[in-house]
C-alpha cells in the first residue's frame, strides 16, 4: 500500500482528490458492427498518489481503456467515445497535447515504439528540448539518474534489452514530471529476476514522488503488494474488487520453491528422435559465445521447457533449432517437420482472416480432419468470429492463435518451438493453453520462457536453464505460485 | 536475409560525434560523393589515379571512423549489379554489338563502388542529429523528422523481417516464404499504430541543437589537399 493513502482520504492537512475520474465512458472503434462497444457506460475515480491495478482477459478492453482516458482513442484510432473523462481536475476535452502530456505519461507494453530516434539519448534530449528549452540536458540527467540508466541512454536502441529499454521508457515518460502514470504490461517480456524486481523498484521510486500510478498486466500477483485497489475490467465494464478478494489473492498466492523435473523426467515412450543439438556452439560475428556447448535430444511426443533471464540467448538458440542460423561449431540435426511461432505473435499471421489461416494451414494434411479440429480449437478458446482480420485482436490473443493454429497444423510427429507463449494472457488462459497443448501428445514441443510462474503449467516436462549460454537442468522453481480456486475469483 | 540486413545497417547514422568537426565531415562527404559522378559523367569514367585515389581514401576513411568489415559486406550489392554489368557485356561481345574495353569497364566498376563506398560513409560519418540539422537548414524540415522516425525503426522492422522469414519460412517452407510480408504489413501497421501515438504524446522530433564547431587547421588542410589532388589528378593525369 502507498505511503499514509488510507489515512489522507480520511481528511486532514494532505487530503487526496480524484485525479482521474470517468463517468458513463462508452467507446468502439471504427468499422466494428453496430452495438459492438469495447467499453459500456464505464465509471470510476482514481485518488491522487493512488497505485490501481486493472484485470481482466485478454482482449477485454485494458488498452482501448487506455486510450480512452489519454484522448489516443480519438486522436489516433478514430474510435467514437462517449462520457466525460477528466484528468488533472480538467475533462478532458478541454486539455490541449501540452497539457496532457503534463497530466498523463503512458508506458506501452512495447518499449520500442516510444523512441522516435535510434539513440535513446538524442529521442529524450529532443522532447526535452520542446519542453524545456536550453535546460534539456538537466532535465534527461535528472531522470536518467532517477532510474538509473545513465549508462544505457547512449546506446542505440537495437542494443538494449527489453528490460533496459522498459527502464528507459519510464525515465522518457517522467521528463515532463507527469502527474498520472499508466503502464500497459508493464512486466510483458521481462524476467523474474532483472525485469520484475526492476519494476518493482521504479514502482517505489515514483510512489515516493507522489505520482499515481494505474497498472494493466496480466502477472499481477508479482504487484499486489504494492497497489491500492484492484478494478477487473469485464465485459466492457469496470468492477472493482473487493478487499476480502484481494486478501484472498494475496493468500491465496505465494512464493515457492519447489523441485521440478529434470532431464530425466518420464518422457513420452516413443523412440523416435526429432531434433538433436551435439555441443553446439554459436556467436555473432566476432562477439562473445552466446551459447556454448549445448546438448539436446527431443523425442516424439517430448516437452522441453526453456527458461532464461532476459538477453541469455533463448530466441537466438530457437533460431538455431529452426535451422536459420548456423551454429558456429557442433551439430544440430531435425528429424521432422518444425513450425516456429515468434515472440511476437503478429509475425506468425500470413492471411486476411482467422478461417484463411487455418485453410491454408492444412492445405497439406489430412485436409477435413485439420479443420474441423482447428475450428473446434479455436471454439473452445473464443475464436467465433472466423472473419476477423488478426490486426484487430490483442497481443494475448494473437499469441493463443498462432500456438493454437501451429500445434493443430503439426498434430502428429513434429515439433513445435514456442517464445513466450504465454505473454498477454491471464494466468487462467495459461493455464487452458498449457492443458491444450498436453492434448496433442505425439508432438514435440519446445517452450522457451522468461517466467518461472509458468513452468508448473507443464508438469511432466524437462526443464532446463539457459545461463551463461549453458544448458542445464532446472532442480528448483522459486516463483510466484497461483491457486487457481483464488484466482477465479477474478476471472471473466 | 542477412544480405539486406548489412545493406541497411550501412545507411544508419549511427556515428558518436567524435574525431572530425562537422564542417570537415560534410566537405569531405561531398567531395568524396562528387568526384565519382563527375569522373563518370565528364571523363566516362577514364581517370585511373583519381578513381584509385577516391577509392582507396573512402576505404581508409571508413576504417578510420565506422565499421569497415560491415561497410564490405555490404559491397555485396554493387558487386552484383557489377558482376550483371559484366555477365551483359560478354553477352553483346558475343553477339558481336559495341562494347566498352575491359579497362573501361574495371574503371567504371570501381567508380561505381566509389560512390556507394562515399554516400554509406556519408551516412555513418553523422549523428541523427546532424543529419536532421543539415536537412533542417536547407530547409527540409519534415524531410528530416521523416527520416528520423523511418532510420529509427529500420533496425526493429529489420529484426521483424528475420522472425517473419522464420515463422513463414517453418509454416510453408520455401515455396511461399513471400508470404513473410503479409506478417510484416500486419505488424508495421501495429506499429504504425504505436508511433502515431507515440508522435501524440511526444510531438515530432525537433530541430536539434547542434553544436557546430570550427575546423581544426588540420582538418582545413585536408579537404583542401584532398579538393587540389582530386583537381591536379582529374586534369593532369591520363
Amino acid at each position: 500500500m502507498t505511503r499514509g493513502l488510507a489515512e489522507m482520504r480520511q481528511g486532514g492537512p494532505d487530503v487526496v482528490k480524484p485525479i482521474v475520474k470517468v463517468n458513463g465512458l462508452w467507446l468502439r472503434y471504427r468499422g466494428s458492427k453496430q452495438g459492438n462497444w469495447v467499453l459500456r457506460s464505464l465509471n470510476f475515480e482514481v485518488q491522487e498518489r493512488e497505485t490501481v491495478l486493472v484485470v481482466g482477459a485478454s482482449g477485454s478492453g485494458k488498452t482501448s481503456l487506455i486510450r480512452a482516458l489519454t484522448g489516443v482513442a480519438q486522436a489516433v484510432f478514430g474510435a467514437e467515445v462517449r462520457g466525460e473523462v477528466e484528468l488533472c481536475f480538467r475533462k478532458l476535452d478541454e486539455l490541449s497535447t501540452y497539457d496532457i502530456q503534463k497530466c498523463v505519461q503512458v508506458v506501452n507494453q512495447d518499449p520500442y515504439t516510444h523512441f522516435l530516434e535510434p539513440i535513446p539519448l538524442d529521442d529524450m534530449l529532443s522532447y526535452a528540448e520542446r519542453l524545456y528549452g536550453s535546460g534539456a540536458e538537466e532535465a534527461v540527467e535528472r531522470v536518467s539518474k532517477l532510474l538509473g540508466v545513465e549508462g544505457v541512454v547512449s546506446k542505440p536502441i537495437i542494443a538494449l534489452s527489453g528490460g533496459q529499454l522498459k527502464r528507459v521508457a519510464i525515465a522518457k515518460a517522467l521528463i515532463p514530471n507527469p502527474a498520472i502514470l499508466i503502464f500497459d504490461e508493464p512486466l510483458m517480456w521481462l524476467d523474474d529476476v532483472t525485469g520484475v524486481e526492476m519494476f518493482k523498484t521504479v514502482l517505489k521510486i515514483l510512489n515516493s514522488m507522489g505520482k499515481t500510478i494505474i497498472i494493466v498486466e496480466h502477472r499481477f500477483l508479482h504487484l499486489l503488494d504494492f497497489v491500492d485497489s484492484v478494478y477487473r475490467l469485464s465485459q466492457g465494464t469496470l468492477v472493482k474488487v473487493s478487499e476480502s478478494d484481494v486478501t484472498k489473492l494475496r493468500q491465496g498466492s505465494g512464493r515457492v520453491a519447489e523441485g521440478v523435473q529434470g532431464p530425466n523426467a518420464p518422457q513420452s515412450n516413443s523412440h523416435k528422435e526429432v531434433l538433436r543439438l551435439d555441443d553446439v556452439w554459436f556467436r555473432y560475428e566476432e562477439g562473445w559465445w552466446v551459447l556454448r556447448g549445448v546438448n539436446l535430444r527431443v523425442h516424439q511426443g517430448d516437452t522441453v521447457v526453456i527458461y532464461g533471464p532476459n538477453g541469455a540467448g533463448k530466441t537466438t538458440l530457437l533460431r538455431i533449432l529452426a535451422g536459420v542460423l548456423k551454429p558456429t561449431k557442433g551439430f544440430v540435426k531435425r528429424f521432422s517437420k518444425v513450425m516456429y511461432v515468434p515472440q511476437i505473435p503478429y509475425l506468425f499471421l500470413t492471411e486476411e482472416s482467422i478461417e484463411k489461416e487455418v485453410r491454408e494451414l492444412c492445405s497439406s494434411r489430412i485436409r477435413e480432419e485439420c479443420f474441423s479440429r482447428g475450428f473446434e480449437l479455436l471454439k473452445r478458446f473464443g475464436y467465433n468470429d472466423l472473419d476477423r482480420l488478426p490486426l484487430h485482436l490483442s497481443w494475448g490473443q494473437v499469441t493463443r492463435l498462432a500456438t493454437l493454429l501451429s500445434i493443430n497444423a503439426i498434430s502428429g510427429a513434429g515439433l513445435i518451438l514456442l517464445d513466450e507463449p504465454f505473454t498477454g494472457s491471464t494466468y487462467l488462459e495459461a493455464a487452458a493453453l498449457a492443458e491444450t497443448l498436453d492434448i496433442f501428445t505425439d508432438t514435440a514441443k519446445i517452450i522457451v520462457l522468461s517466467s518461472k510462474d509458468y513452468v508448473s503449467l507443464f508438469p511432466r516436462a524437462r526443464v532446463y536453464m539457459l545461463s551463461n549460454g549453458t544448458l542445464s537442468p532446472l532442480a528448483h522453481r522459486n516463483a510466484i505460485m497461483f491457486s487457481k480456486a483464488v484466482y477465479e475469483l477474478m476471472a471473466p | 536475409m542477412s544480405f539486406s540486413r548489412n545493406l541497411a545497417e550501412l545507411f544508419i547514422p549511427l556515428y558518436s560525434g567524435k574525431g572530425f568537426s562537422l564542417p570537415t565531415r560534410i566537405a569531405m562527404s561531398v567531395v568524396m560523393i562528387a568526384t565519382p559522378i563527375i569522373t563518370q559523367t565528364f571523363f566516362r569514367g577514364q581517370k585511373i589515379f583519381v578513381t584509385i585515389y577516391i577509392f582507396s581514401l573512402a576505404l581508409m576513411l571508413l576504417y578510420m571512423c565506422c565499421n569497415l568489415k560491415r561497410v564490405l559486406r555490404g559491397l555485396a550489392l554493387p558487386l552484383v549489379f557489377i558482376a550483371i554489368g559484366l555477365v551483359v557485356v560478354m553477352i553483346s561481345k558475343l553477339l558481336g554489338y559495341p562494347t566498352p574495353t575491359l579497362r573501361e569497364l574495371v574503371l567504371s566498376s570501381v567508380n561505381l563502388a566509389t560512390l556507394f563506398l562515399s554516400i554509406s560513409l556519408f551516412f555513418q560519418w553523422l549523428s541523427l542529429r546532424e543529419l536532421r540539422w543539415i536537412l533542417t537548414k536547407i530547409g527540409m524540415s519534415r524531410l528530416a523528422s521523416l527520416t528520423t522516425a523511418t532510420l529509427a525503426f529500420l533496425p526493429l522492422l529489420l529484426n521483424n523481417y528475420v522472425e517473419a522469414y522464420i515463422a513463414t519460412l517453418m509454416k510453408f517452407g520455401k515455396r511461399k516464404v513471400y508470404k513473410a510480408v503479409n506478417s510484416l504489413i500486419i505488424h508495421t501497421s501495429i506499429i504504425a499504430n504505436d508511433v502515431a501515438q507515440a508522435i501524440h504524446f511526444y510531438g515530432l522530433p525537433q530541430t536539434p541543437r547542434v553544436r557546430v564547431e570550427p575546423p581544426k587547421p588540420l582538418e582545413i588542410l585536408l579537404v583542401a589537399t584532398t579538393m587540389v589532388l582530386v583537381l591536379f589528378l582529374l586534369i593532369a593525369t591520363p
